[in-house]
């Protein structure tokens, strides 16, 4: 479990990251989305004690991660993944991580396996592409077999086999009662992975809810409908009570109001035909995109408004 | 220690974990130190001068007294320390910048979460690189020139002024070391950190000593070479000369490897990482 309570870090008058609270869980995965620069690694560097918050404390299984004695089977992380030396070969690079804690040379060769890097092993960290380092980040994350792995941007540079096996690697850990979190940017890679999401944006967070309530909560709700018979079948959608935006596409529209299920009959009844029938409202993405919009309308609301200006500067 | 039973990760058998001190981040960095190719051929290229210089600009030795001839001899021993001192603060300095210049420092940090532990790890592997390489370079000089330490020019460790050159001499190689690491640590910078020493070690002392000053005189006489020489000098002192005293020497000397360890692991406890 990692607990974060009104964690701050600001570089000069910069606030990287503002007064933060939550609290990640064992035995789901847990996403941390937001934009680059929304301050999703600073606080992953405050997690890990490498930077120093400027107020506010996070800990790690109870303790802040100075205090822990064996850091490595409390939380693998992997933060960055060109942090290794570049002239030092894969598996030499694990096995100086792992005498830090005493860790044997075979535990260095199954985290090789598991990761599939055995057959590169001998090769320099340098030579690595994006993807076999990310690989080799994951393989020292595990060393300790830790209670908590913590990936940011995890599936950057990986092919599409490498996306999945760390989908595969975080639904099993998670399975197996550990506490996951990863960072990502990718929408729909949180939305395959993810039990519950943490947004951030400008180093606040802007929801922290399981991933279904909060993409019912936000997500802009639509069914996509596609049909030659547009025209006649958006009469009848209105006249059911739904609403009906038309789509770059004439032989398509976007339905709120009235459930997909609904529209399919409402196209039986009708005899119209029906090409394709989508619903839109699962899409993280679309929540996500919806919540930052909220939040970007707020912000540009506020100094604009000539009443608040005028409250701001009586105050 | 912790044990964790097998499960998704651990195919087999448990992982078994011990705690993350100085002990086992001195293991650590000796693998990382030993498993860089530069390292190696830094140490190479270390003993090369450290043997080869001396071999090729000693000659025969023209003293009679055997006290003075054995004091000769092991200065003729560490004749190249002026070249083989910078390439052993090359290595120090490496240990330490290496880490923030590749971004390893992230993993060590992690792994290793006291830093002063990480720090004094280094700071180890450093030392004994650098008495390595003054051991191994001291006896192999003393076998390459042969001959020429016989006789009246021969080693005597009855000899108390020759066991101090000899034991000053092994200071300045860790003193060296542990400078270099510890500046690299402040700097995190390889190339200001090995000028820096450079600066120190071959360039400042002949400019600061000569220059009608004597602020610059007395900064020129506790640069570390300077002070090492100090340390071991026999010669009465003119007075009017700036120079530090036997003991003075010495001391100046261990100054400049502890305090900017200090300061280092100050600055590497405060600062993000």
């Amino acid at each position: 479990m990692i607990e974060a309570r009104d964690l701050t870090k600001r570089y000069g008058s910069k606030t990287a990251v503002d007064h933060v609270t939550f609290t990640v869980q064992p035995g789901i995965v847990t996403g941390f989305l937001g934009p680059n620069g929304a301050g999703k690694s600073t606080t992953m560097r405050m997690i890990l004690g490498l930077d120093k918050p400027t107020a506010g404390q996070v800990t790690v299984n109870g303790k802040p991660y100075a205090k822990l004695v064996t850091p490595l089977s409390e939380i693998g992380a992997l933060i960055d993944a060109k942090g290794v030396h570049p002239r030092r070969s894969a598996r030499q690079h694990l096995r100086a991580v792992a005498a830090t804690h005493g860790i044997s040379d075979k535990r260095v060769d199954e985290v090789l396996d598991l990761t599939g890097l055995t057959e590169v092993a001998k090769r320099k960290a340098g030579n690595f592409s994006l993807g076999m380092g990310q690989r080799l980040g994951i393989a020292g994350a595990l060393l300790g077999d830790p209670k908590i792995v913590m990936f940011d941007e995890p599936v950057n540079g990986l092919d599409p086999d490498g996306v999945l096996w760390v989908r595969q690697l975080a639904r099993r850990l998670a399975e197996n009662g550990r506490t996951v979190f990863l960072s990502s940017h990718l929408m729909s890679e949180v939305q395959q992975t993810a039990d519950h999401v943490i947004i951030i944006g400008r180093g606040k967070i802007l929801a922290d809810a399981p991933l279904q309530e909060f993409v019912r909560a936000h997500a802009r709700e639509g069914v996509l409908v596609t049909s030659p018979d547009a025209g006649g079948l958006a009469e009848a959608v209105k006249a059911a009570g739904g609403t009906v935006q038309a789509v770059d596409h004439r032989e398509r529209i976007s339905v709120t109001g009235i459930d997909a299920r609904e529209i399919g009959r409402i196209a039986r009844d009708n005899s119209l035909w029906l090409a394709e029938l989508r619903d839109e409202s699962t899409s993280l993405e679309d929540a996500y995109m919806h919540l930052t919009a909220e939040e970007t309308e707020y912000r540009a609301g506020v100094p604009t408004g000539k009443t608040d200006t005028a409250k701001e500067a009586s105050q | 220690m912790s044990a964790a039973t097998p499960t998704d990760t651990t195919p087999g058998t448990e992982v078994v974990t011990h705690r993350a001190g100085y002990a086992r981040a001195l293991r650590s960095e000796w693998i990382k130190a030993r498993t860089l190719r530069s390292t190696w051929i830094l140490v190479g290229f270390a003993l090369l001068a450290f043997i080869g210089l001396p071999v090729l600009v000693t000659g025969e030795t023209t003293v009679t007294d055997p006290a003075e001839g054995a004091v000769a001899a092991m200065h003729a021993i560490f004749t190249a320390s002026d070249f083989v001192l910078i390439l052993v603060a090359v290595l120090g300095a490496l240990l330490t910048t290496s880490e923030f210049t590749t971004g390893m420092a992230r993993n060590t940090f992690t792994a290793t979460p006291k830093r002063g532990a990480v720090l004094a790890a280094k700071a180890t592997i450093a030392s004994l690189f650098a008495l390595g390489i003054a051991v191994v370079g001291a006896v192999a000089t003393f076998f390459a020139l042969g001959d020429k330490l016989s006789g009246a020019a021969s080693l005597d460790f009855g000899n108390a002024e020759m066991v101090k050159v000899l034991v000053v001499s092994l200071i300045g190689y860790v003193v060296t070391a542990v400078l270099a690491a510890s500046l690299g640590v402040l700097l995190r910078s390889s190339v200001g950190t090995i000028f820096t020493i450079v600066a120190m070690q071959l360039i400042l002392p002949g400019i600061l000593l000569s220059v009608p000053s004597d602020i610059a005189n007395w900064v020129g006489a506790i640069m570390p070479g300077v002070a090492a020489s100090a340390a071991v000098n026999t010669e009465p002192i003119d007075p009017g000369t700036i120079f530090l005293t036997p003991g003075a020497g010495l001391a100046v000397l261990i100054a400049w490897a502890v305090l900017p360890f200090l300061a280092a692991m100050a600055v590497l406890k405060a600062r993000d990482i």
